[in-house]
């Protein structure tokens, strides 16, 4: 992993340096389609993965990630890295989109489907419908978390990203970061039992 | 000798759940490791089990794929060269002042006049020159402050119809024309291309285009020779924008509903 971008984390897979990177950037930002698309390519994973663990249907959560790029591309020429990582940029559109999104559906998202590429076998079928129920109560307690919960779960138990990851992505210094995970994993715990999961 | 210090509740938790990632242990063995806070760092480490559990469905690749089509035309549409929108900018305001001079005129030297004459003008009269300024300044004014698609159709039909008239009357393409409907349509088509959710302007400039090109081309045998570089230029120019055209999609993209063209800086 590149030491000077220690929060580049798993986007780093695409083998490019911080300096690469910010040369794509300047080119996206002048509307360089190709630019953009390797943007597109290299984050999309991890803004939807923002989306999926928060609402239930993973058509929303594809549609929603693909509109923070179209918002990114709106607002890419007044972008400013300003010493934090662009993906921190993008995960602060994609926490706009979803209060939008919120406020345009009010009620709370009903439960996790199943994934369609992953179609269970009549053999199966009750052992999928057990651990289904038991995804969707946990599921269901996590979308009861405070945003900053939600992301700092994502960030260290979805995403894999260390402490010190999750700190720059959130703003947030190490300790801080610590203590919101205590918080965090405290809330689901007490969630989960009053929603009486397994 | 210095005391080892005692981890806080949060630091052990991290030291914790480092080991539970790495699979040092369950949270029953982890959490004996500091018994000062193993009550609460159980239940705890339990939950972050659970969570290790859950497999996150991956995007459908054909979501991907929609998206990125969708983005990279957002791009397409907005995206301009900075060399260019530099260069837009300055002609931008080269075009502003060229309105402002006419209108000046229009208002104050009685050039209102001139200009209907000038109208029925055709290339290489003596009024044609004040034709294609008043378009310009037309033009400048529409993109600057509305839909310009409408003014560049207009004025390609019109250097067609002008194409035609100096065919009838035997006198054979006028570079000044043909330099000025190849500007014309390589805008136009550019418009179309950063338009691609207009559900109209592809057919139609492709129609006019189609058109402008097949009178460009019956002139050729008959252009005099010092119109001939003029009417390459505007043929090349038309078969280009017929081919950039041709490639945008036929329907509207998935996305926000049709927007309507925004102003088109001059030289883009």
């Amino acid at each position: 992993m590149d030491t000077e971008h220690p929060w580049v984390g798993r986007e780093e897979a695409h083998g490019l340096s911080g300096a690469d990177e910010a040369a794509i950037l300047r080119r996206a930002q002048t509307g360089d389609p190709e630019a953009v698309g390797w943007l597109y390519d290299r984050y999309y994973p991890s803004i939807y993965r923002y989306f999926r663990i928060r609402v239930a249907d993973q058509g929303t959560a594809e549609d929603l990630a693909a509109e923070v790029f179209v918002r990114m591309v709106a607002h890419l020429p007044r972008y400013r890295a300003q010493g934090r990582p662009f993906l921190a940029w993008l995960y602060t559109i994609a926490r706009h989109l979803l209060t939008d999104h919120y406020r345009a559906q009010p009620r709370a998202p009903g439960a996790l489907p199943e994934d369609p590429e992953r179609g269970p076998g009549v053999e199966a079928f009750i052992d999928h419908l057990e651990e289904q129920a038991r995804h969707e109560c946990l599921w269901a307690a996590l979308r009861r978390l405070t945003t900053e919960q939600q992301e700092v779960i994502l960030h260290r138990f979805f995403e894999g990203r260390s402490v010190e990851e999750t700190a720059a992505l959130m703003g947030k210094t190490p300790n801080a970061v610590k203590a919101l995970q205590h918080r965090a994993l405290a809330a689901l715990r007490r969630w989960m039992e009053r929603l009486g999961c397994e | 000798m210095r005391m080892k210090r005692e981890p806080s509740f949060e630091e052990a938790l991290e030291q914790c759940l480092e080991a539970l990632r790495r699979g040092a242990g369950d949270p029953e063995a982890l959490a004996a490791r500091y018994p000062a806070y193993a009550d609460r760092l159980r239940p705890l480490l339990e939950t972050a089990s659970r969570l290790r559990t859950v497999d996150l469905p991956p995007p459908r690749p054909e979501a991907v794929r929609r998206g990125r089509a969708r983005v990279v035309a957002a791009a397409r549409h907005r995206g301009v060269p900075a060399t260019s929108r530099a260069m837009g900018g300055r002609r931008g305001w080269v075009s502003a002042l060229l309105t402002v001079g006419l209108l000046l005129a229009l208002l104050f030297g009685g050039g209102a006049l001139w200009v209907r004459a000038a109208e029925a003008s055709l290339p290489g009269d003596p009024l044609y020159g004040v034709k294609l300024l008043a378009e310009s300044a037309e033009l400048a004014w529409a993109e600057r402050w509305g839909d310009p698609t409408p003014v560049l159709m207009r004025q390609i039909e019109r250097r067609s119809l002008e194409l035609e008239a100096l065919q009838r009357q035997g006198r054979g393409a006028h570079p000044a024309a043909l330099d000025r409907s190849a500007l014309l349509l390589i805008r136009l088509a550019r418009l179309a291309e950063r338009h691609p959710e207009h559900p109209l302007l592809r057919e139609r400039a492709l129609a006019a285009v189609a058109r402008h090109r097949a009178i460009l081309e019956a002139l050729a045998e008959q252009a005099p020779p010092a119109a001939r570089p003029a009417l390459q230029r505007a043929l090349e120019r038309a078969h280009r924008a017929q081919e950039i055209l041709s490639k945008l999609p036929r329907r509207s993209p998935p996305g926000p509903s049709p927007e309507r063209p925004r102003p088109l800086r001059p030289g883009r």
